[in-house]
């Protein structure tokens, strides 16, 4: 058996839990926390592949997301489109290659799956100023109607690329390479400084 | 300025790259490249450019989005996009 080395989060060296920023009436209206422990796994191919269109959704026991933008969920696991071809697979940790080993299973030489897991740092911000603290970061229609529930964007926040998602009401997760994970954390917790935030501890 | 990703919607100029002229053909490859017209058409085709003022076909990528390239017909004096399609498509509308 291979010995594992234990996942450091990105954030470990900075991460603090507690309540900060300006201190306002009715106490902070953004919370942040990290999502980890997570499997996450990168996946290519073509949608009219029918062997690989339903191995993905056999993997994942959801249908492939075709429309731009958009999430299909299964329990707590969700499968997000990228790009034409492109999609990633997000759930709470499986364990190690898990999910990847899941998933080519069942797509065979159909797509490419790659395990990502270790390369992607997550924060989640949720309240009732997440929206406006998304809407300081990336160049996009951030507005109640139009990025809902189950949308997914990939964009710009402070120069690092990043996918953004809408997983529930007034909740956003953000996405970035892990070496932009502690630039990232810093830049939205300066930007929910005026809102006042709460840190909670890790969680996938 | 936004700019309309073919499959991500309208997005801010800021995700994007101009990539370069999408008129520009390449030039066959003969088998042996000594044969190939070195000076005149690979030299054309890799250096030189003309500089339209009016409606002209770019080639684009959603770089800080779905990292697809695309092609776009823009306007080089008033900047308006008349259309974007995928590389694989033909565009449509401006006065061409």
């Amino acid at each position: 058996m291979v010995e594992m080395t234990e996942r450091v989060s990105a954030l470990a060296a900075i991460y603090e839990t507690g309540t900060f920023g300006n201190d306002v009436d009715g106490g902070p209206s953004v919370t942040l926390h990290e999502r980890r422990p997570l499997s996450i796994v990168h996946i290519a191919g073509n949608s009219d592949d029918q062997a690989f269109a339903g191995g993905v959704g056999k993997a994942c026991g959801c249908a492939l997301p075709i429309e731009p933008g958009t999430i299909a969920t299964a329990g707590e696991l969700s499968l997000i489109w990228l790009a034409p071809t492109r999609w990633l697979a997000v759930s709470p940790d499986q364990g190690p290659g898990i999910l990847e080993a899941a998933l080519r299973d069942a797509c065979g030489e159909s797509g490419a799956i790659i395990d990502v897991s270790h390369g992607r740092t997550v924060i989640r911000l949720s309240g009732a100023h997440a929206r406006m603290v998304m809407m300081k970061g990336a160049p996009l229609d951030f507005h109640k109607s139009s990025f809902t529930p189950g949308r997914a964007a990939q964009s710009a926040i402070s120069q690092c690329g990043t996918l953004i998602t809408c997983p529930a009401e007034d909740t956003f997760d953000v996405y970035v390479f892990r070496g932009f994970g502690q630039h990232m954390w810093e830049w939205l917790t300066d930007a929910a400084g005026e809102f006042g935030y709460k840190v909670e501890n890790p969680v996938s | 300025m936004l700019i309309k990703c073919p499959w991500c919607g309208d997005r801010a100029l800021q995700e994007f790259s101009y990539q370069g002229d999408a008129t520009v053909a390449r030039p066959p490859e003969p088998a042996d490249p000594a044969d190939a017209n070195w000076d005149d058409e690979w030299y054309q085709f890799v250096y030189l450019r003309d500089d339209p003022k009016g409606w002209h076909d770019e080639v684009w990528h959603h770089i800080q989005g779905c990292r697809k390239h695309f092609k776009a017909r823009r306007h080089t004096v008033t900047h308006v996009i008349a259309d974007t399609a995928p590389m694989s498509e033909e565009l449509k509308g401006g006065d061409k």
